[in-house]
Parts: structure tokens; C-alpha cells; sequence
């Protein structure tokens, strides 16, 4: 009985908690009316917005440490866009191509975008409060510098080999487009998920086995320790080792794979996680409560229905266009896992107090300014690799404008995913992606068939764009004010007494 | 002598020193260049006109405490369906800049005062809430432009078309009546008397209401909220009664705009023309809670007419490309950023 009434009482939660969400909510009525009207395929739709997440969500996920930090929303991002356009610009103009492509590019990229982060932490230092609209002016006056670089600098003040084809023949200046198909198109996208998932198991037996002798050093170490790491690590091997054989290549595919094969592996490695966890729950730790057939019902019916559900011929149909970049989505996942992680750590902690009062953090002895302008940097730099995932997949690179509109529909999606200036999380941009591009793809289509101009469905993508962020920080200030106002008001009251 | 130049520099300010300083060099590289100095004054003389209402603008709004309005857009779009208006009805010469400014007027001071009721509601984020309502206004007008009903054939597409032109010419009907009105030819230099006439009428309006009772409640109510509150004032209103003008006078400033440049530009263009405003009015030495209307003489003056020489400067110096451009970039957002920098802090005033 209690079982039944706690059931009923998650069922109430979750419904309160999706009427809060009014934004994602109308952002989903909008999208379903647009699917409706829209005369396409539901294939194609799904295929489109399966291609645009696996572009835009990284750059969407860059905007969360900030967030946390009190900082809004970084309309700045959009100079770690170009501080890795700048890498991309020059390992493509000395020749490099694939694998060494992208390393020159992060190389240049990279710490060109910890620079200007830095800088742009130190300005946001100077401008508390108002970081949002400072964001976007120093974004386009970033834009100034940047194209003074490409057009007059690259080519003119720095003589440039006319030959790579990549600056303009006897003018001066980069080309408007670079072609990026044979050097870094594709570059992550194609890359063999199973070796990346390889070079990762690397990753975590050096991390977990420097970890270990770390707490051993500091006698805080026990024995289900190592016993729970070596399980991981032999089941992650097993995994990879899965991902080697031959049978999985031909029936899943190792780089861009079908979305059905994608969530198959994927429920497969869910169900490998479930195993872990019920050895070393059960096994290890020998918990006196653990509760079997909760324990199945949680971890093992999600994935096996997960797989059930890809057997079934309708499903199959509506995705059968779309292909998921592995690779592309393992860096997701990272930064995914990242956003947690950090939250975790002492940082974090100070991020997240800076975040919920500046004074308080700073009696308490951290030093605002500096996890500020830490926040700053890890978002710009996110935000580059973020854009480098973008251009590798896209193919092309638009020298001038590529970058111009990277801040506001980050932001745009973030927000429509449920985010607000003051709390955002990985959550928010995952759905915020998915439904602000589902909108993206059929606003165009619907117009067309409900008035017959996809002209007025692309303003009225735009205006989406523009008006969800003017909603969104409408509703914060709206939130905001009335207790100022109170506030003001007893002020004035006050005085004249005294 | 540096505690003298230091003082220099603060009664001067410094965006004013230091565009004043490339404004004179680029005069300088032009006549150096050998380049038509009457024409680059004509052209000066045009742009300051052009400018100098839409610029105004900004005065009420950070005199009634909502600070510089990036979102004039809003304004600027009521302007141009005015003007739409007055073409539409068909009226033509002086009688319909005349009837464009009269339209232009009445609606955007209707949607500023709800504009104006709105950041109300956001006080101490009017800088970014109004960024996005200026950015928001125009996608909503193209929808409306893309659809709009209208007849004339100077407005519509020719041949079946739905919808609004792009840029919408206005020879047949207002073109150039302001500047032509007691034009004065002083060399070769042409000064549209009409349009800066009609500038310097602006200011002395706005100058007449700043100092009216009204203007001096409103300009309390913007220096000091609380202050104002206790002395009886209604801050909120007086908020209102600000952004409304402020946001009539991007309307009528447009029109005059336009008719000296004798084009309507529709959709995107009026996109960055807040952020120029602003910066101008910074250059003039305003601060985000301060400004008066000789800022806006001295700035539209300093920043316009630097980019109008800086353009064939530019070309002599690097042919066909767009240093011009790139500079105004760099300037306009530099100097609004120094002036936000200087604005301690989040709120427009003083914490």
C-alpha cells in the first residue's frame, strides 16, 4: 500500500514539476504544431535535429559553469568560438590534415581561448552585475578585432602563400569560406568509437591506479576499493574488447552508426554499469537492504526495454535516417560528465556560493573574483572545443560569420530547455537542444505549408530566438523586483520620520 | 605638467579626447590624400542630421533612470511604418515627411509607454532585457513587413509580390524636403540647413520639457528613485513618460533619417543602429545615468563624422576593402563597454 501511494506521490511531483516548466512546455506545444503542419517526413525532421545535437550541444553545455557561478548567461562564449576558428585557420593553411588537423588547431585554439577568457573573466570582474550585456557588446567588438585580423593582417601584414587557395588572390585577406574536406571534416565524427572508448579505458586505469595509491598513502584506502576498481576496469576491457570483435563491426558499425545500433550499444553499456553496480552493492559491500527486484526493475528493465523498443518496425522507421557520430557524442558525454564533476570538487562548491551571494562567499574567504574568472576560462575553452566539434562536422568554415551567432542560440536553446539566469543544468541543455532546433527545422516547413512563405517561418525562428532570451530575462527581473520594490518603498517611508 | 594633463583629461574625458584625436588624424590623412574636403564637410554636415534625433533619444531614457535604451529599435520600427503610413495614404512632398512624423510620434510613443511599463517590471536589467526587446521588435515587424498588406506600388514588391520591400524609395514622396529647405552653398560645400534645423528644433524641445517641472520630476526620479518616492514624485510614471520619449523620438528620428538618405531600410537593418546611438552618446561623454543634450551635439558630431571620413581614408589606404566598418566596430563597442565599466557596478547607479 505505502508502495502504491509513494508511486502516486512521484506521479504528483512530476507533474507539478512540468507545469513549472511553462517555457519548455510552450516551446513543445509550438514544435508539436510545427511537426504537424510541416509536409515532411517525421524521418526526415528527427534525422535534421539528431544531426544539429550532435553540432550544437556541446557549445550549449559550455553556458553551465558559468551560470552557477552568478556570472548569466556568457554571451562571451562566442570568443572561444573564434579563438579555435584562428586554430582551424592556421592548421589548415599549413597543410595538416586529419587526426594532426585538429591536434595544431587545439594547440593554437586553446590557449588562445584561455587567454581571452582570462581577459574576459577580468572584465566581468569589472562590470558585477550587468556580465550579460557586457558579454555581448565585448562579443561584437571582439568580432572588430577578429575580422582586422583576417582581413588585414592575415595576407597583408603577414605576407600569406596565395596558393593554399585560402587567402585572396592579390587582395589582401582570408577567403569568406574555407573548405574544410580533407583536412578536418569529419576529423571526430569518423572516428572509431571502440579505439577513443579505448584510449579512455587507458585514461582510467592510470587515473584510478594514481587515485588508489594516493588514498593508500593517506591510509584511506579499503579493500572493496581496489576490488570495485579492478571490476570496472575488467568490465570496461570487456566492453572495448566487445567493440574489437568483428561481429560488432558488422552489426553495429564502429564510427557514424545507425541511431537504432547507437541505442542498442548504448543499452548494452547501461547494462554493463548495472552489473557493476549490483557486484559491488551485493558482492562487495554486502548490503544487508539491497532490494532485488527494485534493483532489476531500475537498472535492467530500462535498457532491456530500451533494446525492445529498437526491434519494433515503426521506431525503426522514424529513425532510419538518422546516424549518430560516436565519437561526437562520447566528447558530449564528457562534458556532461565534467558539468557533474566539477560540482563536486572544492571549486565547485566555491562556484556555487559565489553564485548565491558574492558576500557571503567572500566572508567566508574565497576569492570571488579569482573562481569568477576560473568559471570564465573553463567556459570559453569548453566553448572552442565546442566549436570545433561544430566545424569538423558542418565540413565548411565561413570565415567572417561562422562564429556571430554562436552566443545568442546557445543561450536561446539553454533557455528553452528550462534554464534560467540563475540555475541551469546538463538536463536543461540536452532538452533545450533537442526541442529549440526541432523548432529550428520544421518553423521554415510549417510556414510554408500553412501560408505558403518558409520566409515568414525563418523570421519567425528568429523572433523565437531573440524572444525567448528577452522572456527569460524579463521573468528573472520580474521575480527580482518586487521585493526591491517593497524594499524601496519602506526606505522612503522611513526617512521622512527621521 | 602630468598633474595638469591628467586634470585635462578628466575635464575632456577620455573617449571624447580620444576620438577627438582620430577624428583630427583621419581629417589630417585626408587632406593629405588630396581627397575632396567640401564634399567629406557635406557629407559630415548630412550624417550629423541624420543622426543627431535618433541619438537625442537616448537623453529621456537615461535622464528617467532606465539608461542608455539599446532597444530604440522598437522605436525605430514604429518610425518606419509611419512613414510606411504616410506613403500609403499617399501623400507626398513636405506634407508627408510632415505626416510621417506625425504618425511615426503618435505610435511609437504608445509602444514606448508600454515599453517603458515593461522595464518597470525589470528594474536594475534594462540594459540587456532592452537589447533583446529591440532585437525581438524587429523580428516581429518582419514578419509583419513579409506580410503586410500594403498597396502602393512604391512599397510593395513589383509584380504580385506580398509583402514589404527591402529598402523602399522615397523620391515620389519625401525625399530630401528637409535638406533642400534653405540649402546653403558655402564653397563646395553643401549644409542641409532643413535637417539640422529640424535636429536643433528636437533638442530645443526635449531641452524646454528637461526643464519644464515635469522634465525636473522626472530627471529627480531617475538620479535618486528613493529620493524621489519621498518627495511625492511618481517614479514609476515619470519612468514611462521617459521611455515614451525616448522612443517617440527614435520614431520621428528615423523619419528624418530617412528622408535625407531617401531610402526606407526595412527588416535587419535597423538591428545594430542601438548600439551606435549608444556609443555616440558616450563618446559626447555620458555615462549610464547621466546625459545631457550637448553630449549629444558633441558625440553624434565626434562619432559620425569619424566614420564619414574614415571611409574613403580607408579605401585610399587599403583599397576595396572595409577597414571603415571594422573601426566603427571596434570603437562603438569599446567605448560602450569603457562607459559600463565606469558605471559602477550592476545597477545603473551607485549601489
Amino acid at each position: 500500500m505505502q508502495n502504491k501511494s509513494g508511486i502516486m506521490e512521484t506521479v504528483k511531483e512530476i507533474g507539478r514539476n512540468i507545469l513549472k516548466q511553462k517555457v519548455v512546455l510552450m516551446f513543445v506545444a509550438l514544435t508539436a504544431f510545427g511537426i504537424l503542419m510541416a509536409d515532411t517526413s517525421l524521418a526526415f525532421i528527427i534525422s535534421e535535429v539528431v544531426g544539429r545535437f550532435s553540432r550544437n550541444s556541446f557549445l550549449v553545455l559550455a553556458l553551465i559553469i558559468p551560470v552557477l557561478a552568478g556570472l548569466g548567461l556568457n554571451f562571451g562564449i562566442t570568443v572561444g568560438a573564434m579563438a579555435i576558428q584562428i586554430g582551424v585557420f592556421i592548421s589548415v593553411y599549413n597543410g595538416f590534415t586529419g587526426v594532426t588537423a585538429l591536434l595544431v588547431a587545439i594547440a593554437i585554439g586553446i590557449p588562445l581561448a584561455i587567454l581571452f577568457g582570462w581577459l574576459l573573466g577580468k572584465l566581468y570582474n569589472k562590470t558585477k552585475g550587468v556580465e550579460m550585456i557586457t558579454g555581448l557588446v565585448v562579443a561584437y567588438l571582439a568580432d572588430g578585432f577578429y575580422q582586422l585580423l583576417f582581413l588585414f593582417i592575415f595576407g597583408g601584414v603577414i605576407k600569406m602563400d596565395e596558393s593554399t587557395g585560402l587567402i585572396i588572390p592579390g587582395g589582401v585577406g582570408v577567403k569568406n569560406t574555407i573548405d574544410l574536406d580533407g583536412s578536418l571534416k569529419g576529423v571526430i565524427d569518423n572516428m572509431n568509437f571502440v579505439n577513443v572508448a579505448a584510449v579512455l579505458l587507458v585514461i582510467f586505469i592510470i587515473v584510478g591506479i594514481v587515485g588508489i595509491v594516493i588514498k593508500r598513502k593517506n591510509g584511506m584506502d579499503s579493500k572493496s576499493d581496489v576490488q570495485k576498481f579492478v571490476l570496472k576496469v575488467v568490465v570496461f576491457a570487456a566492453l572495448v574488447a566487445f567493440g574489437k570483435t568483428p561481429f560488432f563491426a558488422e552489426t553495429f558499425g564502429t564510427d557514424k552508426i545507425l541511431f537504432i545500433n547507437a541505442v542498442r550499444v548504448a543499452s548494452i553499456c547501461m547494462l554493463a554499469m548495472a552489473l557493476i553496480k549490483f557486484v559491488s552493492e551485493k558482492v562487495f559491500d554486502k548490503d544487508e537492504e539491497f532490494n532485488m527486484a527494485g534493483f532489476a526493475i531500475k537498472n535492467v528493465g530500462g535498457p532491456v526495454a530500451l533494446y525492445a523498443l529498437t526491434l519494433l518496425k515503426p521506431i525503426q522507421d522514424m529513425f532510419f535516417l538518422s546516424k549518430i557520430p560516436m565519437a561526437s557524442y562520447i566528447c558530449i558525454g564528457g562534458i556532461i560528465m565534467f558539468n557533474k564533476w566539477i560540482l563536486s570538487t572544492k571549486l565547485g562548491q566555491d562556484m556555487r556560493t559565489v553564485g548565491q551571494s558574492r558576500s557571503v562567499a567572500n566572508s567566508s574567504g574565497i576569492n570571488v573574483d579569482k573562481v569568477r574568472v576560473i568559471a570564465t576560462i573553463f567556459s570559453t575553452v569548453l566553448a572552442a572545443f565546442g566549436q570545433l566539434i561544430y566545424l569538423q562536422s558542418l565540413g565548411t568554415l565561413a570565415t567572417y560569420n561562422q562564429h556571430t551567432s554562436v552566443g545568442q542560440y546557445s543561450v536561446a536553446a539553454l533557455l528553452a530547455g528550462g534554464a534560467s539566469i540563475v540555475a541551469a543544468n546538463n538536463g536543461h541543455g540536452i532538452v533545450g537542444v533537442l526541442i529549440f532546433h526541432a523548432l529550428f527545422v520544421v518553423a521554415p516547413l510549417a510556414a510554408d505549408t500553412l501560408l505558403g512563405n518558409a520566409l515568414l517561418g525563418e523570421y519567425f525562428r528568429v523572433f523565437v530566438c531573440y524572444g525567448v532570451i528577452a522572456l527569460a530575462l524579463a521573468m528573472h527581473a520580474w521575480k527580482k523586483s518586487p521585493k526591491k520594490d517593497k524594499k524601496a518603498k519602506e526606505e522612503a517611508e522611513a526617512k521622512p520620520e527621521a | 605638467m602630468k598633474e595638469k594633463f591628467k586634470r585635462f583629461v578628466q575635464v575632456v574625458g577620455l573617449p571624447r579626447l580620444i576620438i577627438g584625436s582620430l577624428f583630427i588624424i583621419v581629417l589630417i590623412a585626408a587632406s593629405a590624400y588630396k581627397l575632396d574636403m567640401a564634399a567629406l564637410f557635406t557629407n559630415i554636415l548630412r550624417r550629423y542630421g541624420m543622426w543627431g534625433i535618433l541619438v537625442l533619444a537616448m537623453v529621456p531614457g537615461i535622464q528617467c533612470g532606465i539608461g542608455p535604451n539599446f532597444g530604440i529599435s522598437l522605436g525605430i520600427v514604429c518610425g518606419l511604418l509611419g512613414a510606411l503610413l504616410s506613403i500609403e495614404f499617399g501623400f507626398t512632398g513636405f506634407m508627408a515627411f510632415i505626416f510621417a512624423v506625425i504618425f511615426a510620434g503618435i505610435i511609437a510613443s504608445l509602444v514606448g509607454a508600454a515599453y517603458g511599463w515593461f522595464l518597470n517590471k525589470v528594474k536594475g536589467s534594462e540594459m540587456t532585457v532592452s537589447t533583446y526587446i529591440g532585437f525581438a521588435s524587429i523580428a516581429v515587424m518582419n514578419i509583419f513587413w513579409a506580410s503586410a498588406p500594403f498597396q502602393n506600388g512604391e512599397i510593395k514588391w513589383p509584380i504580385g509580390g506580398t509583402g514589404v520591400r527591402t529598402t523602399v524609395s522615397l523620391e515620389s514622396s519625401f525625399k530630401g524636403v528637409l535638406d533642400t529647405f534653405m540649402e546653403i552653398h558655402i564653397g563646395g560645400t553643401v549644409v542641409p540647413t532643413g535637417l539640422i534645423l529640424f535636429f536643433f528644433l528636437m533638442c530645443a524641445v526635449v531641452w524646454v520639457f528637461l526643464n519644464s517641472k515635469t522634465g525636473k520630476a522626472m530627471k529627480a526620479a531617475g538620479a535618486n528613485p528613493v529620493f524621489a518616492t519621498a518627495s511625492g514624485i511618481n517614479v514609476d510614471r515619470m519612468r514611462i513618460l521617459g521611455t515614451a520619449i525616448s522612443t517617440a523620438l527614435a520614431g520621428i528620428g528615423i523619419v528624418a533619417y530617412a528622408s535625407a538618405y531617401g531610402f526606407l531600410q526595412m527588416y535587419n537593418a535597423p538591428m545594430q543602429m542601438g548600439f551606435q546611438c549608444v556609443a555616440a552618446v558616450f563618446i559626447g561623454g555620458a555615462s549610464t545615468s547621466d546625459a545631457k543634450i550637448s553630449h549629444v551635439l558633441i558625440g553624434t558630431l565626434l562619432f559620425h563624422g569619424l566614420l564619414v571620413v574614415a571611409l574613403p581614408v580607408a579605401n585610399k589606404l587599403l583599397a576595396g576593402t572595409d577597414l571603415s566598418d571594422i573601426m566603427r566596430m571596434i570603437v562603438q563597442n569599446a567605448i560602450i563597454i569603457y562607459a559600463i565599466t565606469k558605471s559602477k557596478g550592476g545597477s545603473v547607479r551607485a549601489e
